[in-house]
Order: structure tokens, then C-alpha cells, then sequence
């Protein structure tokens, strides 16, 4: 075919219809290949968090506390959120009661951030976010491991529905 | 005589094929009428774009629910935009009656052609916004192949009720033809809207705090009277919950597309009817009179007679091309679209209520004003071409000197004080309204338009603006020129804006940024009289 006659057919209503068929037809094929490769994708969710120094570690292996709790309450908002973080890092390395120290802060805040967690992190990272909630053993964070259950089951994620279960079972 | 149905196929293949090669997206997509590729085509690959990105940007980050809300609003309104850009050509064409008014075409012919006509074009744009959120929120975590079908459906019925309740609308007004300014301004939606999914979909990914997605999740209260939140909640009860029940209200949704389908063909009938018999009688457009308001914005703006002629000249061009409004578009479109975003994800902080202890960051309520400081040169730049460019000989012979400093001054004052003015005015009530604050908007708005003022001073000698509106517009040759300029004045004015961020923590420091503003004015201003009185002894000397 010369190239005129490709162009004139390209200018036909036939060959216009034909392009858009080949452009959707491209789409699709797209589309497919993304969709199969959900793995791709997910592996960039997932939250960062900043390092943790050695002054904030030797601040998280306290023995004391009420001496904690009280300088987790003079805190700002978003120190006392960075202590999530640095909890969420090493969770087996600090007492088992530190969630609920931490959360004697700016309750809000901290329960507004493990929302962000719960949505935005990876698998382990929301695994983990649950397990905080349920070791502060407060009812407002019974009532949050609920819903992420009700989520998880909707999103047809039988491990963390499971994992959820263990966790609101030891409530 | 030929019969109805003969009537309908024939209009129905005029109008397919008039469609396919429309230019109506011509201004908004570059593309040319002799292009082998028609806008037509464009259009659909920026439609496809737009899903796409929004689609994977969106997918394995939220839930069925939201992903569906987002993908069915912007369908929905990119469908709306589509079909009142075409309203002329895909609905309703006033200049229809001129070519079959005297054709006994039954006007139920007429508009059954028109609505025809209407489907095949929204559907050819429904396909090219299903495909990727169709697909891709299929493999969504909790939903299954069944959500392609089901979204499908709703996209396809909200990208027709909505832009036929866009075409009611437009019916209930006199049927008098269309002015195109409006049309023009949203052909540019899709360029609004691909900004906002491609700098929304970049901060998403880069923002630690994942502000749109909490917000998609845990939606405010308002969201759930949009039309499009019904629609997502009944695609995701049909994937997730209770699909028999659910398949009654889909039931009561295609009743409802069919019922206004209908109802929009007996309008467009009736209106078709008011035209014809209406549109003999309507007087000729006239011919643009000199304008008062012109004379007095001239007034206003310059003093002496030489500078008040050439504003005018400036402004009567303004008025008369839309090429050159349209090319002030995107400049304003990204500025619309940065402060949607900054509103959304929380980052239109006041940089002047205690700096880094406040609630939000200010981080976008700098970037949006210092990219409005950015963007005066370019502004200025789109006066330099014309459709009219073979007339410019008359300016170069114009007493204004042969390097035209009076027009450049003329074109400065115009951008500045009719088109950056009242984006700064605008800017400042949103500012206003969302800090509370009305004082330190105002300073900060004030800031901007100082770096404005010295910006389009250091325009004037950098951009070449010798004699406006001399020049044919060529691709590239809109940014290609200029381009070593701009990057100079976007590193100052990312300089400055750094230096604002800082200089707002404390009110001594403000004051002195405040002053350097002033001090760089009066050089700028200085230099520029210089160059000014240099100008004016040659033409003496000449």
C-alpha cells in the first residue's frame, strides 16, 4: 500500500474508526498487563519512616514508666507520633506495655496516624500497626482493629483476617 | 419526497462523518485542520491518558469504593466537558437550518439524528474512559472480573446522564447562537484535569502523610450527596455485597438514562422548531463598536496620549483573539489546579502563623504564587504573536520607536494589572478564607505581586518583545525562545520563595525581605527608565 493511499484511508471515516479500534485495542492490552501484575504495584505501598537515633532508642528502653508517660505527655503532637514510628521499627525490643505509654499522649494524633498506617502501609506494616492497637488494650482501639477486620475481610485478605481474629481473641 | 427514516440515515451519516474530523478541539490540542490526525483522535488519547494514570496511580493505594468514586467523577465530568465543547456539532447546530431549513426534515427526524449522533460520540468517549478503570479495578484487592461489567454499566450511564442534563440545561435557555469563548474555556478542562491527575498523582506518591487517600477513605460528610458516590456505592454493593438487590437499582438506573434520553430528544425537537423559525430573524452579529470600557482601562492605565493609544491597541487585540486568551489558559489552569491540590491534601498552610509550629505545611500557598511570579514572562511572551502578524508592518512604522519599548511597556501593564491582578485578587480571598487571616493574605499576596511588578520589568528585556503581535505562531516557538529566560526566572523565584518561607517565621525578617523586594523594584524600574531615555534619544537623533 503507498503511503498516499494510507493516508487517504487514514482520512476515511473507516480508517479513522480503525484507528480508534487500534489505539482502545492498545489500551486494553494495558490495562490487562497491569492488572495482572498487582505485586508490581503494591510493592510501593508501604510507609517510611525516619531512622531511629541512638537518644531516642535509649528514650524507648526505659524502666520507669511513669517517668515516660510524663515526658510523652510534654511532648508535641508530632514527637509523640514520631515514637510510633520508632515503636514500629522494633517492636520486640521495647517493654510490651509501651503502646499504652505512648498513647498517653495526644490520643487523637496517634490514633489518627495508625489510621494511616492501617491504610497506606504495607502488609507487615498494618500486621504490625494491629498488633500496637491491641496491646494498648484500650476500647477505642478494639473498635479500630473491628473495622480494619471488616476492611480486610472485604478486601478478601484471609491472612490479616485471621492474624485480626488471633489478636481481638487475646482482647 | 424522501421519508423520515431516509432523512434520519442521511443526517445521521453527515453528522458521523462531521464529528470525526470536528476542529473544535483544535486550539486545545495544537492540531491543524490539513493534520492527517485529526483533534478528534487527540481528545481520545488524552481521554485515556487521564484514566490511566488516575487508574494506576489509585490502584493497590485505596478500595474498591473510593477508586470507583474518583474514576466515575472524572468520567463524568470530563463527558460533560466533551459534549458542551461539541454542543454545536454532537447536539444542537444553529447553522443547521441554513443548510435543511428549507428541506421539509421533520423535526423529530432532526433530533433523533442529533441524540444518535450524541450516543455514538459519548460512547466512543466512555470507551476510552472505561478501559483502564474498567480493567485495572478489576485486580483491585476484594474485587473480581465481574467489576469490569458492572463499572461498565454505571460509567456508561453517568457519562450519559450527566452531560444530557447539560444539554436540558443549555435547552432551557432562548435558542440564539453560541457564543465560543465558553466552549474554548472547556476545551481546556481536560488540560485542567490532566494537570491536576498528573501533579496529584506525583504528590501522592511523595506525600509521607498519604492526605489523599485518607481523604478518599474516610470522605467528608458532603461526598456522600454526590450523584457519582451513589453510582461507586452501588458498583462496589454489586461486587461485594448483595448482587441480586443490587441489580434492581441497576434496573432503575438504565430506566432512568432511557427516560432522559428521551426526554432530551423531545426538547432538542422542540428547540430545533424554535430555531427554525427564530433564526431568520436574528440580527447579524455586530461588528465590535469602540468600546468605553476599553477607553476607560486605557485611562486608567496609562497617562499621555502615544501610551494610552497603544494600551488601547493592546486591549482591543485582547478582546478580539481568542488564540491569545486561550494561550493565557494554561498558565492559569496550572495555578488552579496547584491550589485545588494544595486545599485538598491540607498544604495551604499560612507561612506566617509561627512558621514550622502550625497545622499545615504552607508549602503550596508559596509555590502557587511564586509559579504565578514564574509564569508573567510567559504571560507577556503570548503577546508577541498574532494571526494578524502580516499586518505588523503598520506598528513597526507606528511612532513608537522602531524597538517598540511603548507597546512592550503597554503589553507589561495589561498582563499585569488585567490578568495577574485578579488571579492575585482571587488568590488572596481563598488564602483569605482558608487561614481566616485576612491580613496575612494580604502580605503575602502583596510579596507576590511586588516580585510580580520586578519580574515583568526583567521580562521587557529578556523576552524581546520589540513590536507585539508581529509574529506567526509556530510550534515550539510559544516556549523554545524564551526558554533560557524562564529557567533564569524560575530559579529566582524559587530563590525567593525560599526566601519568603523563612523570612515569614518572623516578622523582623519579613520586613527586611519586604524591603529587598523594594530595593530589587527600584533597580528594575531604574534600569528600565535608563533603557527607556536611551530609546527615546535615538528616535530623537533619528
Amino acid at each position: 500500500m503507498s503511503g498516499g493511499t494510507v493516508a487517504d484511508f487514514l482520512r476515511s471515516p473507516r480508517g479513522m474508526l480503525a484507528l480508534f479500534a487500534c489505539t482502545f485495542a492498545g489500551a486494553v492490552l494495558l490495562a490487562v498487563a497491569a492488572a495482572f501484575n498487582r505485586p508490581f504495584f503494591e510493592k510501593f505501598v508501604a510507609e517510611k519512616y525516619g531512622v531511629v537515633t541512638a537518644q531516642e532508642d535509649s528514650l524507648m528502653r526505659t524502666t520507669d514508666p511513669a517517668s515516660f508517660v510524663r515526658k510523652v505527655q510534654l511532648l508535641t503532637p508530632g514527637k509523640q507520633t514520631r515514637l510510633y514510628e520508632i515503636w514500629m521499627q522494633r517492636p520486640g525490643k521495647y517493654p510490651e506495655q509501651m503502646p499504652a505509654w505512648i498513647l498517653s499522649g495526644n490520643r487523637d494524633t496517634l490514633f489518627q496516624r495508625i489510621r494511616v498506617t492501617l491504610l497506606a502501609g504495607s502488609a507487615v506494616q498494618r500486621q504490625m500497626a494491629a498488633l500496637f492497637l491491641s496491646r494498648t488494650r484500650l476500647p477505642e482501639a478494639k473498635v479500630m482493629l473491628l473495622d480494619e477486620r471488616k476492611r480486610a475481610y472485604r478486601r478478601d485478605e484471609q491472612d490479616v483476617v485471621s492474624y485480626l481474629d488471633e489478636l481481638l481473641r487475646t482482647q | 419526497m424522501s421519508t423520515k427514516p431516509s432523512h434520519f440515515r442521511l443526517l445521521l451519516r453527515t453528522f458521523l462523518l462531521m464529528d470525526l474530523r470536528g476542529q473544535h478541539y483544535a486550539r486545545a490540542t495544537g492540531a491543524k485542520p490539513g493534520e492527517l490526525i485529526p483533534p478528534l483522535y487527540w481528545v481520545i488519547g488524552q481521554y485515556l491518558f487521564i484514566s490511566a494514570v488516575t487508574a494506576i496511580a489509585l490502584f493497590g493505594r485505596v478500595d474498591v469504593l473510593p477508586y470507583t468514586f474518583v474514576m466515575l467523577t472524572l468520567s463524568a465530568l470530563l463527558s460533560i466537558s466533551a459534549v458542551v465543547v461539541e454542543f454545536n456539532e454532537v447536539a444542537l447546530n444553529f447553522t443547521d437550518t441554513q443548510v435543511i431549513g428549507h428541506i421539509p426534515v421533520h423535526r423529530r427526524a432532526y433530533a433523533a439524528a442529533r441524540i444518535a449522533n450524541l450516543i455514538f460520540y459519548l460512547l466512543l468517549f466512555s470507551v476510552a474512559l472505561v478501559i483502564f478503570p474498567a480493567i485495572i479495578g478489576a485486580a483491585l484487592r476484594g474485587s473480581d472480573w465481574s467489576y469490569t461489567l458492572v463499572y461498565a454499566f454505571a460509567a456508561c450511564c453517568a457519562n450519559l446522564i450527566f452531560p444530557l442534563l447539560a444539554i436540558l440545561l443549555y435547552t432551557l435557555r432562548p435558542p440564539e447562537p453560541d457564543k465560543s469563548d465558553f466552549r474554548d474555556v472547556m476545551a481546556w478542562t481536560q488540560i485542567v484535569l490532566a494537570l491536576v491527575v498528573f501533579y496529584g498523582a506525583q504528590m501522592m506518591l511523595r506525600d509521607g502523610q498519604h492526605r489523599l487517600e485518607m481523604f478518599l477513605s474516610y470522605p467528608p460528610a458532603w461526598m456522600h450527596w454526590v450523584p457519582t458516590w451513589w453510582l461507586a456505592q452501588w458498583v462496589t454493593e454489586m461486587v461485594q455485597g448483595n448482587a441480586p438487590a443490587g441489580l434492581l437499582w441497576g434496573a432503575v438506573i438504565a430506566l432512568l438514562t432511557v427516560a432522559l434520553l428521551a426526554f432530551t430528544l423531545y426538547r432538542l425537537a422542540s428547540f430545533y422548531r424554535a430555531i427554525r423559525t427564530g433564526y431568520e430573524h436574528l440580527s447579524a452579529e455586530r461588528t465590535p463598536a469602540p468600546s468605553r470600557g476599553i477607553q476607560l482601562l486605557s485611562g486608567w492605565l496609562a497617562s499621555g496620549r502615544a501610551q494610552r493609544s497603544s494600551v488601547q491597541f493592546v486591549l482591543l487585540l485582547l478582546r478580539r483573539d481568542p488564540d491569545l486568551r486561550m494561550r493565557m489558559l494554561p498558565q492559569v489552569a496550572t495555578l488552579a489546579a496547584l491550589v485545588l491540590l494544595g486545599l485538598m491534601t491540607g498544604q495551604m498552610g499560612n507561612p506566617f502563623a509561627g512558621g514550622g509550629s502550625t497545622a499545615q505545611s504552607p508549602s503550596m500557598a508559596i509555590a502557587v504564587v511564586q509559579i504565578l511570579v514564574i509564569s508573567v514572562p510567559m504571560l507577556m511572551h503570548n503577546f508577541l504573536y498574532s494571526r494578524d502578524f502580516e499586518s505588523s508592518w503598520l506598528l513597526w512604522s507606528a511612532p513608537a520607536g522602531p524597538r517598540g519599548s511603548l507597546h512592550a511597556h503597554s503589553v507589561r501593564r495589561v498582563v499585569l494589572w488585567l490578568v495577574v491582578l485578579p488571579v492575585c485578587l482571587v488568590l488572596g480571598l481563598v488564602f483569605a478564607w482558608r487561614w481566616q487571616d485576612p491580613v496575612s493574605a494580604l502580605l503575602h499576596l502583596g510579596l507576590g505581586w511586588l516580585q510580580c511588578v520586578i519580574i515583568s520589568y526583567v521580562a521587557l528585556e529578556g523576552i524581546g518583545l520589540k513590536v507585539p503581535f508581529s509574529e506567526p505562531l509556530a510550534k515550539g516557538g510559544l516556549s523554545g525562545k524564551v526558554a533560557p529566560l524562564l529557567a533564569a526566572v524560575a530559579t529566582g523565584a524559587t530563590f525567593l520563595g525560599f526566601l519568603e518561607f523563612f523570612a515569614a517565621q518572623k516578622l523582623l525578617y519579613t520586613a527586611i525581605f519586604a524591603v529587598l523586594l523594594l530595593c530589587l523594584f527600584a533597580f528594575a524600574k531604574f534600569k528600565d527608565g535608563g533603557s527607556f531615555v536611551f530609546q527615546k534619544n535615538n528616535l530623537s537623533k533619528s
